[in-house]
């Protein structure tokens, strides 16, 4: 079940289609998303759910959705 | 090692001494199989293959009204690809003959393969004119990226885009399947990726209700070889409770914002699992103004409202293994519930095989009897 | 496309024999064939053909019709001259069969045309025949090719999966899976970074230069669908042999182990185009490895046994041993490769 990969970001923007940002903070996380590296592979992924990630960061990749940030083992 | 030796390693009839530890999850099934990890279990130690596979649990109901969707021009229908090899039995025939999107597709259907919810969006987007249908399947790591498209859905006002939910709870399942009278597990390994997200309050209350040791486990196979020493040192002292051996991804709290997003578009509902049955909180629906995007209310009109009948089922019955098409043989239910190993069923590898599946727990790799199929069986 | 221009498109007329289809085989086609007056006959006439013939069919229908390192022209022509290159022959002579669809852009077709003259002078082969259709708007993907192969046997004895003995080491030309991966990556929106090609090359080539060592080859086969558990698969099955693989020696590239992980693929699933197995005696082991290793080809393992008692067909076992020290059957896939979630 749930098949997850961690990767690391390598850009961070807004979605593509996402509608004028607006003020709202809340707002702006549901758009927010990164292009992620994974080992090569690379992949747009949301990060509606960490709005703490930053460039560099590791991150654990679900459907399309970061869903955590990988700690250092 | 020939077959017969595997079997006796893993062996979990109801007459084993030996301590039971149930890896809940179907990805972490698939490792212990491909790595073999069930060869060089700790000693005293057998493994039971849990319902962790959510392909596999999606209620009837929701499959068939899958397929209805998927019949209507107007419709085009996508999920991911594990979802579309599901069987779902043609209602009174003879002779017992399945369908599945695929095949569906090859008759003309549209039927497309998603590998994230979000493209369900661009579909919707692209095809202004078409109504565009997401079987979204999944526990509580797939979720929040449905959460995210209710969300954005409603942002854009997609009005042609149309969830048709099927997503569920593992903890629920995990304590249904602890609440059992013939419950025979000693342990469990939790699913990492989900308690990344729920973190490990829920599991927490669930080891302490029924006093047994639960470990969360990754899914590289030697994360879960130290999930496996973990549960066994915790099975010889005795102790109960939840040990993290997932520590670089699962944070005890979880994910609060994924969480949010969970709490802002669902609510937890009872739901028949596909062969386990009714499970009180095991799945979750579309609440507020996100009950706006449900096939249930979105599509209830013409052809579409049709599709959707058999939606009004679920929830509502105690589902049982009869269900599958050949149900004489398959024994899938007994499989989801830790109480026979695929090699026991009749069916398998003869009438049930990956390419024309009887049961769930075939069709997707994650699925038990699928995975002993490819790594475990001698033609 | 409703702004392209008409004349640059195929229409269903560049079919119907009249001049208009004499025009596009002249303007596309006549440059590929090995006497280009042949390009409108009914027939070819074969005059070299002495010696032991090796015969092949062959269809291409891979969207998207461009891919990373290669294309559905280069495609059909090396994957044909492969399959001779797998029986021990030499490729010499291809037939072309072209089925068109209306609307196809004439600057695509001309690439691919292209593309299949290179191919055709990379491989050694001459097209001696070919044909051309055109199907209606939506009754086909563009393109479709369809490809014969003639060749020249050019081992002691043909070669074929009877030719597996107890014993024979088996040996794999290089990495796993960059073809399959290169189709994937662009129907699922995976970029690539630094991009993957495909694999796809002739293998007549590394064939000679292992016929040149003295090996003896028992057996050849290219890994194509299906993917290396496809093929092994096959293989132990024709003399109902157990194959013993070590999972370690198996190259596999990082970007190939990543993707698969991301789409939920097991990687002895993907396609190869320029890759094959080989089985070889195992006194001859050492010296064909010296011959594969440039490319990354590698020992992966042995044939130990007949699986059962007395052999026979259709009952072989291929088992990995892991690097955990354990063992797992090693099962082909059941159909279409499908990313999965969980």
């Amino acid at each position: 079940m749930c098949l997850a990969t961690p990767g690391r970001i390598v850009a961070i923007s807004r979605a593509e289609g996402a509608p004028e940002a607006g003020s709202d903070l809340r707002d702006h996380d549901l758009w927010r998303c990164a292009l992620v590296d994974f080992g090569g592979v690379r992949q747009q992924v949301s990060l509606a759910c960490l709005p703490e990630a930053r460039l560099g960061d590791q991150v654990l990749v679900h459907v399309g959705l970061a869903l955590c940030l990988v700690a250092a083992p | 090692m020939t077959d017969s030796a595997a079997s006796t390693r893993f062996l979990n009839g109801p007459t084993v001494s030996r301590a039971a530890v149930m890896e809940v999850c179907g990805g972490q099934t698939h490792t212990i199989l491909r790595w073999g990890l069930d060869q060089r279990l700790p000693a005293g130690m057998a493994l039971i293959h849990g319902p962790g596979c959510p392909v596999c649990v999606t209620p009837l109901p929701i499959l068939e009204a899958a397929i209805a969707l998927a019949r209507c021009p107007e419709v085009i229908l996508c999920s991911y690809g594990d979802m579309l090899r599901v069987p779902v039995p043609l209602q009174g025939d003879p002779q017992e003959r399945s369908i599945d999107l695929l095949s569906l597709r090859a008759a003309g259907a549209d039927v497309r393969l998603i590998t994230q919810p979000l493209q369900a969006l661009q579909l919707a987007l692209e095809h202004r004119q078409r109504q565009v249908v997401l079987l979204a399947v999944g526990f509580e790591t797939t979720a929040p990226a449905t959460a995210l498209v209710a969300m954005q859905r409603q942002a854009l006002e997609l009005s042609n885009l149309h969830l048709l939910v099927a997503h569920v709870r593992v903890v629920p399942a995990m304590a249904s399947l602890l609440a059992r009278g013939e419950s025979r597990l000693d342990a469990l390994l939790a699913p990492g990726h989900v308690c990344s997200v729920i973190g490990l309050t829920e599991v927490e209350q669930l080891a302490q209700r029924y006093a047994r040791p639960v470990v969360v486990a990754g899914f590289t196979p030697t994360s879960l070889e130290q999930a496996l020493h973990l549960s066994s040192r915790m099975l010889e002292r005795g102790d109960h409770g939840v040990r993290n051996a997932y520590r670089e991804v699962v944070h005890p709290n979880g994910n609060p914002r994924a969480q949010a997003l969970l709490a802002e578009v669902f609510e937890p509902i009872d739901l028949a699992w596909r062969g386990l049955g009714l499970i009180e909180g095991g799945g979750l629906a579309l609440k507020g103004a996100y009950a706006e995007a449900d096939v249930r209310r979105s599509l209830d009109r013409g052809a579409t409202a049709a599709a959707i009948a058999p939606l009004r089922r679920l929830g509502c019955a105690l589902e049982t293994s009869t269900e599958a098409p050949g149900a004489s043989l398959c024994r899938a239910t007994e499989v989801l519930q830790g109480r026979c190993l695929p090699s026991d069923c009749p069916a398998f590898a003869g009438r049930c095989r990956p390419e024309h599946p009887l049961g769930a727990p075939m069709v997707s790799e994650e699925g038990a009897c699928a995975a002993w199929m490819h790594y475990r069986h001698t033609r | 496309m409703s702004q392209e221009n008409p004349e640059a498109l195929i229409r269903l007329g560049h079919g119907g024999g009249g001049t208009l289809m004499r025009d596009l085989i002249n303007a596309e086609f006549r440059r590929l064939y090995a006497d280009p007056a042949l390009a409108l006959h009914d027939a070819t006439v074969l005059t070299d053909t002495s010696g032991v013939l090796a015969f092949t069919v062959d269809s291409s229908v891979v969207q998207p019709l461009q891919f990373p390192g290669g294309d559905i022209g280069s495609l059909a022509v090396i994957g044909t001259a492969n399959d001779l290159a797998m029986a021990g022959a030499r490729p010499r002579h291809l037939s072309l069969a072209v089925i068109l669809e209306e609307g196809l852009p004439l600057a695509l077709l001309r690439r691919i045309v292209t593309s299949i003259a290179e191919a055709c002078h990379r491989c050694g082969v001459c097209v001696e025949t070919g044909d051309t259709k055109v199907v209606e708007r939506g009754k086909g993907d563009g393109l479709f090719l369809s490809t014969s192969g003639l060749g020249v046997i050019a081992t002691p004895r043909p070669i074929h999966p009877a030719g597996i003995e107890e014993g024979d080491q088996i040996l794999i030309s290089g990495d796993l899976g960059r073809h399959g991966l290169a189709i994937l990556a662009s129907r699922h929106g995976l970029e690539l970074h630094p991009p993957v090609l495909s694999d796809l090359k002739p293998l007549w080539p590394a064939v000679q230069a292992l016929l040149e060592q003295g090996i003896r080859l028992h057996c050849l086969r290219d890994l194509t669908r299906g993917g290396l558990a496809m093929v092994l698969q096959e293989l132990a099955d024709v003399g109902g042999w157990r194959f013993a693989i070590e999972e370690e020696a198996v190259p596999i590239s990082e970007a190939v182990q990543s993707s698969c992980r991301i789409l939920g693929l097991d990687p002895w699933h993907l396609a190869c185009e320029g890759r094959f197995v080989a089985i070889v005696p195992a006194g001859d082991g050492d010296r064909a490895l010296d011959v594969l290793a440039a490319d990354g080809g590698r020992r992966i393992g042995v044939v130990t046994a007949p699986a059962q008692p007395g052999g026979g067909s259709g009952a072989g076992t291929v088992i990995v041993h892991t690097p955990l020290k354990t063992t797992r059957r090693q099962h082909p896939p059941s159909g279409e490769l499908l990313p999965r979630i969980c």
